[in-house]
C-alpha cells in the first residue's frame, strides 16, 4: 500500500523547470532513496512532500490526504544542516522538539529516553549542543526528528561529514525505525547508504524521474554482471578489444572500467586484453553506483 | 510552523507561544552575557542622566523624570528590538526556523512567543530601572496597569520592527548592529530618550511626533513622574496603540515573508 504519494508533478521557479512530470510511489513500511546530483529538484520534492511547497500541476499525497494537510507531528524532518538549539543540553532540545509536537510530559519523558538510548546520546544528556563533536550534533538533530515517533521520516543527506562509528549508529537507527513499519524517505549522494538501507532507489536529474527501482533491479537494468578495471599502457586498444567483443566500457581516471556480461576466468579476461599492455587487471561485483552513473550518463546525452 | 489556521487551535498556539518564549528565556539565562548587558545598560544610563539632571544632586524628581525614558527608551530598545532581531537571524542561520516551519507550531505563535519572552525581559529592565529610582528617592506616581500596558506595547512595537528589520536587512548575525544603530539612535534621540523634546528645534519637533519611541517615553513619563491617568494620557496611548498594532502588522507580514522565503 502506498504511503506517499506523488503523480505527476511539475514545479517552476521562474525560468527554471525544478521538476517535470515527477511519479512514484512510497510503499508504507519502507525506506526510499532519492539519487540525483546537486540542483536536480531533490530538495524541491523534499519540501513538497513535507507539505512546505505545492505543486504547479500534479499532486503530493501522504496516507489519504494531500501532503500540504498532512499533520505536521506526523512527519519528522531531518535536513542537511545540523539545526538544534546550541545553547540547550542534549535533553532540552529533545524536550523543545518533544513537546513542540504535542507530547504530553509522561511520553515526552519516555520518548526522551528512548531516543536518548536509540541514539547512544545518554552519557551526554547535560551536554550543551555546541560543545558536542559534529557527529554527535547530527546525531542529537536525527534523535530530535524522531522523538515525537512520526510514522514518516524525510532524511535530506542524513550522513553527510559522519564518522564511521556514527554513521553506522545512525543505519542501525534507521533500520530499526524500518523494521517497526516506519515510511522513510531518504535523500543521499552516498550510493554505499542508499544500497545499504534503500529498499526502493528513484534517480532524479534535472527533474526529471530517470529510474525507479529496487537496488538490485537498477543493478541488473544494466546487463552487467561484473566490472573489470583494466589499467594499460595503451588504453585506446582496451577500448577497441572491448568494442570488439561487444563489451561497453567507461573511461576512468585510472584506466577503464569494461562491463562484463558474463562472468569470465581472470586469465581468459587477461587473455583478451594481452595486445593492450595490461599493467593491472581487477574485478568486482557490479554496484548500484555503476548504474547511476549509467543513468548519468544517459541523461547527458543529447538524445535524451 | 505553519502560516495556516487549518490545524492551529487556540490552545496548540497558546501552548506554542509559551514554549517558544520558554525557549528563549532559558538560551539567554545559559548565555548570560545579553541579559547582563541588557541588565548594566539601563542601570548606568540612569544614574548617569539621572545624575546629570539634577546637577550633580541625584534629586528625586530627575530621577523620576528620566527613569522612564532611560527604561522604554533606550534599555528596551536594544534588548526588545535587537533581540528579536538576533533570534531571528539566528534561527535562520542555524536552521531552526525551517524545522519549525514543518512542526504543528502555528506561525502566530511564534511571534507571540518573541513578545512574551521580551515583555519578561522589559519587565526586568523595568524592576531594575524602578529600584535604581527608588534607591535615590524617587517614585512611581501613576497607575501599574496602566504602565505595565505601556510596556507592553512598546515590546509589542519593537518587536514587530525588529521582525521587519530582521526579516529585510538582517540576514547575517553581523548585520544586526547595523540597522539597530543606523535607525535605532536617531530614533531614540528624537524620541526625548536622552533629553527632553522640548529641547527640539521646531524644524525637528515635528519628526518626533512620527516618531513611536516618543509616544512610549512621554507617555510612561507622564505616568510614571506626573501620575496622569488613562483620560490624562489618552491621545499619546492611542497613537502608541496604533504605532503598536502598526508594527504587529508590519512583522507580522515580514513574518510572513519569511515563511514563503524558508519554504523553498
Amino acid at each position: 500500500m502506498s504511503f506517499v504519494e506523488v503523480q505527476s508533478v511539475s514545479k517552476r521557479f521562474a525560468e527554471r523547470v525544478a521538476l517535470k512530470e515527477v511519479s512514484f510511489a512510497v510503499e508504507a513500511g519502507s525506506i526510499f532513496g532519492l539519487l540525483g546530483p546537486n540542483a536536480a529538484g531533490k530538495s524541491t520534492l523534499l519540501s513538497m512532500i513535507c507539505g512546505l511547497l505545492p505543486p504547479d500541476s500534479g499532486s503530493v499525497r501522504i496516507g489519504d490526504c494531500p501532503a500540504t494537510r498532512w499533520p505536521r507531528a506526523q512527519i519528522g524532518v531531518v535536513g542537511q544542516q545540523v539545526a538544534v538549539y546550541q545553547d540547550l543540553t542534549v535533553r532540552e532540545n529533545l524536550e523543545f522538539f518533544a513537546e513542540l509536537c504535542g507530547l504530553e510530559r509522561a511520553r515526552r519523558r519516555q520518548a526522551v529516553a528512548r531516543e536518548l538510548h536509540n541514539l547512544g546520546l545518554e552519557e551526554r544528556s547535560a551536554t550543551l549542543a555546541r560543545e558536542l563533536s559534529g557527529g554527535m550534533q547530527r546525531r542529537l538533530h536525527i534523535a530530535s526528528a524522531l522523538v515525537h515517533d512520526p510514522p514518516l521520516l524525510i532524511l535530506d543527506e542524513p550522513s553527510v561529514g559522519l564518522d564511521l562509528e556514527s554513521r553506522d549508529a545512525i543505519w542501525s537507527a534507521f533500520r530499526a525505525l524500518g523494521a517497526q513499519g516506519r515510511t522513510l524517505f531518504i535523500t543521499t549522494h552516498q550510493l554505499e547508504e542508499a544500497e545499504e538501507l534503500c529498499d526502493r532507489i528513484g534517480v532524479l536529474i534535472a527533474g526529471r524521474l530517470r529510474r525507479v527501482g529496487t537496488p538490485s533491479a537498477l543493478r541488473e537494468a544494466l546487463g552487467v554482471v561484473e566490472v573489470a578495471h583494466v589499467q594499460a599502457s595503451n588504453l585506446e586498444r582496451v577500448t577497441e578489444i572491448a568494442t570488439s567483443l561487444h563489451y561497453q566500457t567507461r573511461r576512468r581516471e585510472t584506466g577503464v572500467d569494461v562491463w562484463l556480461p558474463k562472468m569470465l576466468e581472470l586469465h581468459e579476461l587477461a587473455g583478451q586484453f594481452a595486445s593492450a599492455q595490461i599493467t593491472s587487471l581487477s574485478r568486482r561485483p557490479v554496484r548500484l553506483q555503476d548504474a547511476y552513473l549509467e543513468i548519468l550518463h544517459e541523461a547527458k546525452s543529447p538524445e535524451s | 510552523m505553519r502560516s495556516s489556521p487549518r490545524v492551529s487551535s487556540l490552545g496548540q498556539g497558546t501552548r506554542g507561544a509559551l514554549l517558544i518564549a520558554r525557549r528563549i528565556l532559558r538560551e539567554l539565562v545559559r548565555t548570560r552575557r545579553a541579559l547582563f548587558m541588557w541588565g548594566v545598560f539601563p542601570l548606568l544610563m540612569l544614574l548617569l542622566f539621572g545624575t546629570i539632571y539634577s546637577s550633580g544632586g541625584g534629586s528625586a524628581r530627575s530621577f523620576d523624570r528620566t527613569a522612564p525614558g532611560i527604561l522604554t527608551g533606550a534599555a528596551m530598545f536594544f534588548s526588545c528590538l535587537g533581540g528579536p532581531i538576533s533570534i531571528l537571524v539566528a534561527e535562520r542561520q542555524g536552521g531552526t526556523l525551517r524545522r519549525l516551519l514543518v512542526s504543528p507550531l502555528p506561525g502566530s505563535a511564534y511571534f507571540v512567543g518573541v513578545v512574551l519572552a521580551f515583555s519578561v525581559v522589559a519587565l526586568l529592565q523595568a524592576a531594575i530601572v524602578y529600584l535604581v529610582a527608588r534607591a535615590f528617592g524617587g517614585h512611581y506616581h501613576g497607575s501599574y496597569v496602566l504602565g505595565l500596558s505601556v510596556l507592553l506595547l512598546s515590546v509589542i512595537a519593537y518587536t514587530g520592527i525588529g521582525f521587519l528589520f530582521g526579516v529585510s536587512w538582517a540576514r547575517r548575525a553581523e548585520d544586526v548592529t547595523g540597522p539597530v544603530s543606523a535607525v535605532g539612535v536617531p530614533l531614540l534621540v528624537l524620541g526625548g530618550t536622552f533629553f527632553p523634546v522640548s529641547n527640539l528645534p521646531p524644524s525637528l519637533l515635528w519628526l518626533a511626533h512620527l516618531n513611536p519611541v516618543f509616544y512610549m517615553n512621554e507617555t510612561l513619563k507622564a505616568v510614571w513622574a506626573d501620575g496622569k491617568s488613562i483620560s490624562e494620557v489618552g491621545s499619546y496611548f492611542a497613537t502608541l496603540v496604533g504605532f503598536a498594532l502598526a508594527a504587529l502588522l508590519l512583522g507580522a507580514l515580514s513574518h510572513r515573508r519569511l515563511l514563503r522565503a524558508e519554504s523553498r
